[in-house]
């Protein structure tokens, strides 16, 4: 009798543990995931349940196939504008931490303070780093332009005009993020033993061979994790152009992220949802793109 | 020796770079903080000058006094929110860990990896269902929605599990043999000896929260439990002309961050090596 | 010590669960409470919560004015969530423009009834802001302010070139051969691309005889002669006249203002106080006949709106009329804030004529509103980021630009009519 219940008591003993996490990623995770997929097939309306219609597939017609409908402009365009916002950046995050990590791994003096100097900007949140930039690149008298001036250039509209926009936002991103891949990069370039870097000396090797041949080979691991990340993190990008260009010039930096917020929650007409089909096709693009990456790069190594 | 010679130059030209580079990383705050102590006149007249002319408080003594953007206020609610935040997921996190990492039981690694898994979800895909659950759960413009639903986050348990597997069995093995039960073994022995992971768990569930600035965007309404994020941004719109003024605010929007940046640098650094170097 | 910690976890949770103490006040004490939100932020903001503290001491014991500001970038979405809960507040300010839509959605209720109770009179407010709050026949809005785009110029710039402040297009050409200066970085009139270049646009085509929407009032109007001679202005004044920089961004073209660097900037009336605060020596003056001959200017208006609740009592209906007729008849102290306000009597008193800058920024006769539509903003606005494309550009086909507006603004309103 006794044993029995001592023993049920042991069964049951992991679920005390892991249950409270379980119950909170299945209300907050798990019945999301599914109720988004539910909405996506609805003509929903967020407060009136008796006024929701189911409607098939017809929101992921209007903003894939229907050209007709104005769903179709703003997720191409949104699309379009992502997938620029990835091209740009992500090169550029991932190759700049890597020189940065290079340089810092020669441990030349006060290494630490410089690396503290790249990694601080990724811990202000993106309102402020907004508000640092827009100020850093006001046409009139931001410290870029009148720098510039002094050298004789002529004001650049550093947000209002292309590419400069698309320039400024690299930018911005690149200054905010790159510490935490930076510092990925530092510890794995420590893993590299020197014996190696030696041999290939010994053997006659200049310092891009020696980059090319062992320093990117060991570097493997990393490099997609980081790609990876860096990759899903782009697709995600809301905040920069969201209050620093607010989508223009004439909406060519108003990324797939901004038209699903302001179709769902906008001030506008709410249409929950098309927003979350939009956010679907998002979500299947972005992990199509995640697999294949590491695939990709998985053969390459 | 030439070796020596060659190391020594290397270093040297790569402390030149970085310094360079580092002036240019340190620009954009430095020209923030000098615009912060100009009179707004002197903030917007052309001409290089990083050193005020008139040196003056008065942006600052206005954000401190502007009763339409209370930054004092959002700044207490940011705090507020991700210190429950913080705390709770500790709590949860580590418990889970807990479960995964040092007991044993059936499809055990079939469900942590299954969660892992979902980290390929993209968050934006939960966006709209969760704010239907808000609704719902009447929680739209209250602390909870600010607080709970991140709390379901896979990333701190997969960090503090990879820590627990190294923890070595004979400890918990004797422990139980004094007759010591799971619990106690958790909080006893496992907990203290993962304080630098606690600590690396903590400090990424608080920035986080902290600098989250689409979800409180979505789901608060009124200036109650604004957070800094949102709240600054606001101010961008309201001050929008009033250069110095939004300088002030955003310099004191750094500053928590920075304090606690000096504080704990190095678990910052560790975390990200941590969770950058797995996988 | 880990008992510490959970009870400071605990407490920690707790407290952020109670929140910081937003303490209500004791309200039995009235008969009547109304929340009332605005969307004013900085000085006018000031100004509205010292207008309704007015109001309290004047009502007290018997009706109380709770007022909230909400900034006017969330205000939209936030009534579209709280609205349909049951849990918006009692009166609200709103833009003109979407009183409609906001009516059409079910999201207000009419005045109509509750007028006679306070003596209010349509008389005494500006016709042409009065009728436009009226939609399907019924009163909607009641019009607080009407704040109208206009000039403002600098003296010194003017005195120095010996230039007059310019009344008709031809005359601003004029102007602008003489006062554009690349040299010394000195500009006629700088213009931003995008805000409020809208309202600029909208202006212009009023004054070329065009139209924002259809008959109907659901399609874009816009794609006519008067509409593409207003887009053509601005293409002009850039790339033709040398009137501004190119590629100016939000606000920098006040800047350039502020800093003496420009002989003329157009902005709303709202921005005078803080063109006073750069001690600059300057003037205002209407634009209603700048871009052509029809006198008409943009103008917007605040209006009170009613969202409806769940239930509201007859003392509350009343209480509401006696707020609104109060802070209409009592605007006076708004108008310093930068706004003209839209109570005529307010507007004759002397104490609005001495009012300087503002007094002189629009001929009242000569606002104009677009047409009241639930559609206004799905079939119009997407006009904006084409005049913001006309401006960015010296060789884009301003026919093509119409077009691809009025496409969009179909279908934006036929997303919106649901057909």
């Amino acid at each position: 009798m006794q044993h029995s219940a001592v023993s049920k008591l042991k069964k049951s003993l992991p679920l005390w543990f892991i249950a409270p996490h379980l119950i909170i990623f299945a209300i907050f995770f798990i019945i999301p995931f599914f109720y988004g997929i539910v909405i996506s097939l609805y003509n929903w309306n967020m407060f009136f349940p008796d006024m929701r219609e189911f409607i098939g597939f017809d929101n992921f017609n209007s903003i894939l196939f229907d050209q007709d409908s104005i769903y179709y402009k703003y997720f191409w365009n949104g699309l379009k504008n992502t997938l620029t916002f990835v091209a740009i950046s992500v090169p550029l995050l991932v190759s700049i931490p890597m020189l940065f990590a290079l340089l810092i791994n020669v441990e030349p003096k006060g290494y630490k303070v410089f690396r503290g100097i790249f990694f601080m900007p990724s811990l202000l949140s993106i309102s402020t780093l907004v508000l640092i930039w827009r100020w850093v690149l006001n046409t009139n008298v931001g410290i870029l332009n009148l720098t510039l001036s002094e050298f004789g250039f002529e004001n650049i509209p550093w947000l209002a005009d292309q590419p400069y926009a698309w320039f400024s936002l690299a930018m911005m991103t690149v200054w905010w993020t790159i510490g935490a891949n930076m510092i990925i990069f530092t510890a794995a370039l420590k893993e590299i033993p020197t014996s190696l870097y030696e041999a290939a000396e010994v053997a006659g090797a200049n310092i891009f061979q020696k980059f090319l041949h062992i320093t990117i080979p060991s570097l493997k691991n990393p490099l997609i994790y980081i790609t990876i990340m860096t990759t899903l993190a782009s697709f995600n990008v809301f905040g920069q152009p969201q209050l620093a260009t607010g989508g223009g010039p004439t909406e060519t930096t108003k990324v797939l992220m901004m038209y699903i917020r302001e179709i769902a929650f906008g001030g506008g007409r709410p249409n929950p949802g098309i927003a979350t089909a939009m956010a679907v096709c998002l979500g299947v693009i972005m992990i199509t793109i995640s697999i294949a990456q590491s695939k990709i790069i998985k053969r390459l190594g | 020796m030439a070796i020596r010679a060659i190391e020594k130059k290397k270093k040297r030209t790569s402390f030149i770079i970085l310094c360079i580079i580092s002036i240019f990383w340190l620009a954009p705050i430095i020209w923030v903080i000098s615009t912060s102590f100009k009179t707004e006149i002197e903030a917007i007249s052309s001409g290089f000058n990083l050193i005020p002319k008139d040196f003056t408080l008065d942006s600052y003594k206005f954000i401190f006094t502007d009763q339409n953007n209370n930054i004092i206020h959002y700044v207490k609610n940011s705090f507020l929110a991700a210190t429950a935040h913080t705390m709770l997921y500790l709590l949860i996190a580590s418990l889970a860990a807990y479960g995964y990492g040092v007991l044993k039981f059936k499809y055990r690694d079939k469900i942590f990896w299954a969660l892992i898994a979902t980290m390929m979800i993209p968050a934006v895909m939960n966006l709209i269902p969760l704010y239907s659950i808000m609704i719902k759960f009447d929680w739209l413009d209250k602390m909870q929605a600010l607080v709970v639903p991140g709390l379901g986050g896979v990333f701190g348990i997969f960090l503090l599990r990879q820590f627990f597997l190294n923890i070595p069995k004979d400890l918990i093995e004797s422990a139980k043999i004094d007759g010591a039960n799971h619990f106690q073994i958790y909080l006893k022995i496992v907990i203290p000896l993962s304080k630098p992971v606690l600590i690396v768990v903590a400090l990424f569930a608080f920035m986080g929260n902290w600098n989250d600035y689409l979800w409180p965007l979505i789901v608060l309404n009124g200036d109650t439990y604004r957070t800094l994020p949102v709240g600054l941004a606001l101010m961008q719109g309201n001050y929008n002309i009033y250069y110095s003024r939004l300088m002030a605010a955003t310099v004191i929007s750094i500053i928590p961050v920075l304090a606690l940046f000096m504080a704990a640098q190095k678990f910052f650094i560790k975390g990200i090596m941590m969770s950058g170097i797995k996988s | 010590m880990k008992k510490g910690l959970m009870l400071m976890l605990v407490t920690m949770f707790i407290f952020s669960l109670v929140g910081c103490g937003n303490d209500t006040p004791e309200e039995e004490d009235y008969l009547v409470t109304i929340t009332y939100w605005n969307i004013f932020t900085g000085p006018d903001g000031e100004e509205m919560v010292a207008m309704v503290n007015d109001f309290n001491e004047l009502h007290d014991g018997v009706i109380k004015v709770n007022t909230q500001t909400v900034p006017a970038n969330d205000f939209y979405e936030i009534l579209n969530t709280v609205v349909p809960q049951g849990e918006g507040p009692d009166v609200a300010i709103m833009h003109l423009d979407l009183v409609p839509k906001y009516a059409d959605l079910g999201m207000l209720m009419p005045f109509d009834d509750l007028m006679d109770d306070v003596e209010m009179n349509s008389e005494d407010y500006i016709p042409a802001v009065w009728d436009a709050g009226v939609f399907d026949g019924s009163r909607y809005g009641i019009p607080l302010d009407v704040h109208p785009i206009g000039l403002y110029y600098n003296q010194d710039i003017l005195d120095e070139y010996g230039v007059e402040v310019p009344t008709t297009y031809e005359e601003l050409i004029a102007a602008c051969e003489i006062l554009t200066d690349d040299s010394i970085d000195q500009w006629c009139m700088p213009l931003s691309t995008v805000w409020p270049s809208g309202h600029l646009y909208t202006s212009a085509l009023f004054q070329n005889g065009g139209e924002g929407l259809d008959s109907n009032g659901e399609y874009p109007g816009f794609n006519t002669s008067g509409g593409y001679d207003a887009l053509k202005v601005f293409q002009d004044l850039i790339y033709t006249h040398n009137a501004s920089p190119k590629n100016v961004g939000v606000d920098e073209d006040l800047a350039l203002f502020r800093q003496g660097k420009a002989a003329f900037h157009i902005n709303g009336i709202w921005m005078v106080n803080a063109i006073i605060d750069s001690e600059i020596n300057f003037g205002t003056a209407p634009i209603d006949t700048l871009f052509g001959d029809i006198p008409a200017v943009w103008a917007g208006s605040h209006n009170f709106v009613m969202p409806r609740p769940a239930k509201v009592s007859e003392e509350k209906q009343s209480a509401i009329m006696e707020f609104v007729k109060y802070i209409t008849e009592n605007s006076i102290r708004w108008a310093g804030a930068g706004q003209i306000p839209a109570n005529i009597q307010v507007l004759e008193s002397d104490e609005f004529k001495a009012l300087e800058y503002i007094s002189t920024f629009a001929n009242v006769s000569s606002l104009a509103f677009v047409k009241p539509s639930p559609y206004f903003e799905d079939a119009y606005t997407t006009i904006y980021s084409r005049v913001t494309e006309a401006m960015t550009s010296g060789t884009v086909n301003i026919q093509t630009l119409l077009d691809e507006a009025e496409q969009e603004g179909i279908q934006r309103a036929d997303a919106a009519l649901g057909r």
